[in-house]
């Protein structure tokens, strides 16, 4: 079974290198969403028979984080009528060989954590130091305010790897605490677009240095 | 529950009452005014009362502390006490609080119209009653909590004319070093929690015998910094002289006369009660701290021209006095001389009470000076006498006092810290021994400086020619106010002329923070005559020297009136070296007065002066002449503005960090996290 998870965990590191490399708008909010639906489809194949709860948890996931939040993206993006360049402050070959590093270095990180042995031969912690890695990787270096986003998104994602640890014991509590940040997290860069937008007549988030003292 | 803890409530109900009926009443500035310092005089009075009856009939001692609120935690509950050195400081603030409450009344009616006096009055009732709290907290928690609110107040009062740009400045300056000693205070009594596990003060009593020598040293530091720059011990006295100066008059005679005491009182309760068993070189250090205070503090007033100002550093001078008391007494504690310590006690608590109703009547003398004349420049002054008489008579009782002149309140607490020092010379084998002497000296060194810069106050302000138009023009102020005035010059008078009585009511309090309270040791001849304990100590009667003085006054009226019935009186002018008339331009300016002074202490004034001269045909006949001279503030310039250029710059660079950029933050939380995360493995 932990095959399975492990293929699966594989997938979603790999698009976390797509995202890195990717230099258009519509082609990061795809791969966010495609990770998404992967991530959603993990509870089902960590072994014994899924209950109710857990149904829920990844049915929920696959639609908001595989639907929802993507065409909320989209209409955004739409709306704000933007470039759908990236223009990335740091390059894309650099952003991949760093998230490359980051890769390694979370499986290394992961074999020296004090987890539980059951945990030892998954990817899981790996795959959550990834993602984190990955999230902040875009989050620092693209400009663009649903750019940002969408490393917030990917950032999420290796939260809720790491909550999948503790899936058997709190389902509900873990994936509900995760998907409530994340609604709350796009609806604030909603408005925060918004409101940059009108200003600034751009999204460019590094133009807000103007406000700084 | 006693009448006198009765009164004590009455006293806090009237604050209260005061500040909020002056808050309401805001829009009539008139009826906000009497109400507020009504009010406040009232609550002064009770409090007063209170305090006396507590000591006079010793019912404070007896007295245990009182839970009023316990928290959620057994820490966190509110305590209060009234033990005799409570009542003894509560007395202070009580007695001072009323005098000004009822000379605001007629102070305070200048700002109607233009300022809202509701605000002054409610201010001034809420920082009588943090003071009062401050000094009957039975926990470190209500001790804080009244510390705070009492600095914030008093910023509040201070920046009450914020419209001039000198008044921000000071007040922020007090403001950040009201914090710093807000902090040291706390770590102090962090601690002393460390040891005893408790934050009541009955809990901290005794409380250095369970601290290692260093930890008990730390304490005692970090409380010496802390209540050493509220108090304005020098060198941490820097916000004093630039604070109470811009306040209105009425809050800087409470600050001088009170809010510094809080610095006395704090450390008196702290180093007696708390820590306990001193080394002797805590006694030392505060001895040489109060040395150094009272010497460069007089020397620093000489120099000033700005009557508020002159007299802000007369209070560091007594600060000094104070603490040189203090010290002593600790010194005395750590050699096992349980009497001589108990008289240096009684020396600096009676110099307390003294210096707040001599600073108190001097600071609104140079309000009443300030009401007439619209100036605090002294040398714009002169001629007042003629013009305010009761102001003027009140203003040199004071200035009497003040400089330690029998048979006033000062002359009395300054001979009682002789006493002590004079006999500390032989209380140890210790090479420190040869600080009583000097200390000795040091402080009648203080007396005469401070004699000869009260000669130059009030010789410039009040006698001779006025100066300008404004002193031409100036009237005797409000009845009130000159009552107010009067209040604390009664209580110089009689704290100076009956000293065995107000010492014996000190005893509780001795008794208290030495073990002994010296009772009955003090008085001879049915308290008459004051007395010091010890083989060679001195005594001293005030009242006779009084009577004497007096006979000499009525020995020349007797003889005029026996042989000169013949004798006729004739007025003529003053003689003016034969030249056409004297004009103010002819007087002895402030600057002259304490130039010998100047040139004496160089070492420490650096002075600097500046002399320009536009002449055609000699230098004798000059056409135009500029003079500026000007002394160097060495604490200023030599520690305060290096650290505050230090600190700039590393902020400076530090701001480099605030990029405006949300990705570099998030590169900062990033590379925290990373930090975090390695760390943690």
């Amino acid at each position: 079974m932990t095959g399975h998870l492990n293929v699966l965990i594989g997938l979603a590191m790999g698009l976390n290198l797509v995202a890195l490399g990717s230099s258009r708008l519509p082609s990061l909010i795809r791969l966010a969403a495609m990770q998404g639906v992967v991530l959603g489809i993990m509870p089902l194949v960590m072994g014994h028979a899924p209950g109710a709860m857990v149904m829920l948890v990844a049915v929920a996931t696959v639609a908001i984080k595989g639907f929802v939040i993507p065409w909320l993206l989209r209409r955004a993006m739409r709306a704000a009528n933007i470039d759908r360049d990236l223009f990335p402050l740091i390059g894309f070959l650099q952003s991949l060989l760093l998230g490359a590093a980051g890769m390694i270095g979370a499986v290394v990180l992961a074999r020296w954590l004090p987890l539980l042995p059951e945990h030892h031969e998954s990817l899981l912690v790996a795959g959550a130091l990834a993602s984190v890695f990955t999230g902040l990787l875009l989050l620092i270096g693209r400009s663009k305010a649903i750019s940002q986003v969408c490393g917030y998104l990917i950032l999420e994602n290796g939260i809720y790897l790491f909550g999948l640890l503790l899936i058997r014991s709190t389902p509900l509590l873990v994936e509900g605490g995760i998907l409530l940040d994340l609604t709350v997290a796009v609806f604030v860069t909603g408005i925060i677009v918004d409101r940059i937008q009108r200003a600034f007549d751009s999204l460019d988030t590094r133009k807000l240095t103007v406000l700084r003292e | 529950m006693d009448y006198p803890a009765i009164l004590l409530i009455v006293a806090a109900c009237a604050y209260v009452a005061g500040m909020a009926g002056a808050l309401l009443l805001r829009r009539v500035g008139r009826l906000a005014l009497s109400v507020g310092f009504g009010l406040a005089a009232v609550g002064g009075a009770c409090g007063f009362l209170s305090g006396v009856t507590s000591l006079a009939t010793g019912q404070a001692a007896a007295r245990g502390a009182v839970t009023f609120w316990s928290g959620p935690a057994p820490n966190l509950r509110l305590v209060i006490q009234a033990d005799p050195l409570s009542c003894f400081f509560v007395t202070i603030v009580s007695m001072l609080g009323a005098a000004i409450a009822i000379y605001s009344l007629g102070y305070s009616g200048a700002y109607l119209g233009r300022k809202s006096v509701g605000l002054l009055a409610a201010l001034y009732n809420a920082l009588l009653l943090a003071t009062t709290l401050t000094f009957v907290a039975g926990n470190v928690w209500v001790f804080l909590i009244a510390w705070e609110m009492m600095a914030l107040l008093a910023y509040g009062l201070v920046t009450f004319e914020h419209e001039d740009r000198e008044t921000r400045g000071a007040a922020v300056f007090y403001f950040i070093m009201s914090h710093i000693d807000a902090v040291c205070v706390m770590l102090g009594f962090l601690v002393l929690f460390q040891a005893a596990g408790d934050f009541s003060f009955d809990g901290l009593r005794g409380v250095g015998a369970k601290l290692s020598s260093g930890q008990r040293d730390t304490a005692f530091l970090l409380f010496v910094v802390g209540f050493g720059i509220k108090a304005g011990l020098v060198p941490l006295h820097v916000w004093l002289p630039v604070a109470h100066p811009v306040a209105p008059s009425n809050v800087s005679a409470l600050m001088s006369g009170v809010l510094i005491k809080t610095g006395i009182y704090g450390i008196a309760r702290v180093c007696f009660e708390f820590l306990g068993g001193p080394p002797l070189w805590w006694g030392a250090l505060l001895l040489a701290l109060g040395t150094v205070s009272a010497v460069l503090g007089v020397l620093y007033a000489l120099m000033e021209h700005d009557l508020k100002r002159l007299l802000a550093y007369h209070s560091i001078e007594n600060i000094g006095i104070i603490v040189m008391g203090l010290g002593a007494s600790l010194m005395f504690v750590s050699t096992g001389h349980p009497v001589l310590a108990a008289l240096a006690l009684a020396a600096a608590l009676y110099h307390t009470i003294n210096h707040a109703s001599f600073k108190g009547l001097l600071f609104l003398g140079a309000g009443s000076v300030l009401h007439a004349t619209h100036t605090r420049n002294m040398e714009e002054m002169g001629g007042l006498v003629k013009r305010m008489p009761q102001t003027a008579m009140l203003f040199l009782l004071g200035a009497v006092a003040i400089s330690a002149l029998p048979p006033l309140n000062g002359f009395v607490s300054e001979w009682l810290t002789y006493q002590a020092l004079l006999q500390g010379f032989g209380s140890t084998d210790s090479l420190l021994r040869l600080m009583f002497p000097v200390g000795g000296a040091m402080l009648a060194l203080t007396g005469a400086l401070a004699a000869a810069c009260f000669v130059k106050a009030f010789g410039i302000s009040f006698l001779a020619q006025p100066r300008s138009q404004a002193a031409e023009r100036a009237r005797e102020v409000p009845a009130s106010m000159r009552l107010g005035m009067a209040l604390l010059a009664i209580a110089c008078l009689f704290l100076g002329l009956f000293p065995t009585v107000f010492l014996g009511w000190l005893g509780p309090v001795m008794n208290q923070l030495t073990g002994e309270a010296l009772a009955g040791r003090l008085s001879l001849a049915g308290g008459w005559v004051l007395a010091a304990p010890g083989a060679n100590a001195g005594s001293v009667s005030t009242a006779a020297m009084t009577l004497f003085g007096l006979s000499f006054l009525l020995v020349p009226l007797f003889l005029r009136r026996m042989l000169g019935r013949r004798a006729k009186t004739v007025r003529g002018p003053t003689w003016d070296c034969g030249l056409q008339g004297l004009t103010p331009r002819m007087e002895y300016s402030a600057t002259g007065f304490s130039k010998p002074l100047r040139m004496i202490f160089k070492a420490l004034f650096r002075p600097h002066r500046e002399v320009q001269r536009e002449y055609e045909f000699s230098p004798y006949f000059a056409r135009s002449l500029r003079f500026e001279s000007h002394v160097e503030e060495v604490f200023e310039e030599r520690i305060y503005r290096p650290t505050r250029f230090w600190i700039l710059r590393v902020s400076r660079r530090v701001r480099a960090l605030q990029q405006g950029s949300l990705q570099v933050y998030l590169l900062y939380i990033f590379l925290t996290l990373l930090g975090l995360l390695l760390w943690a493995v």
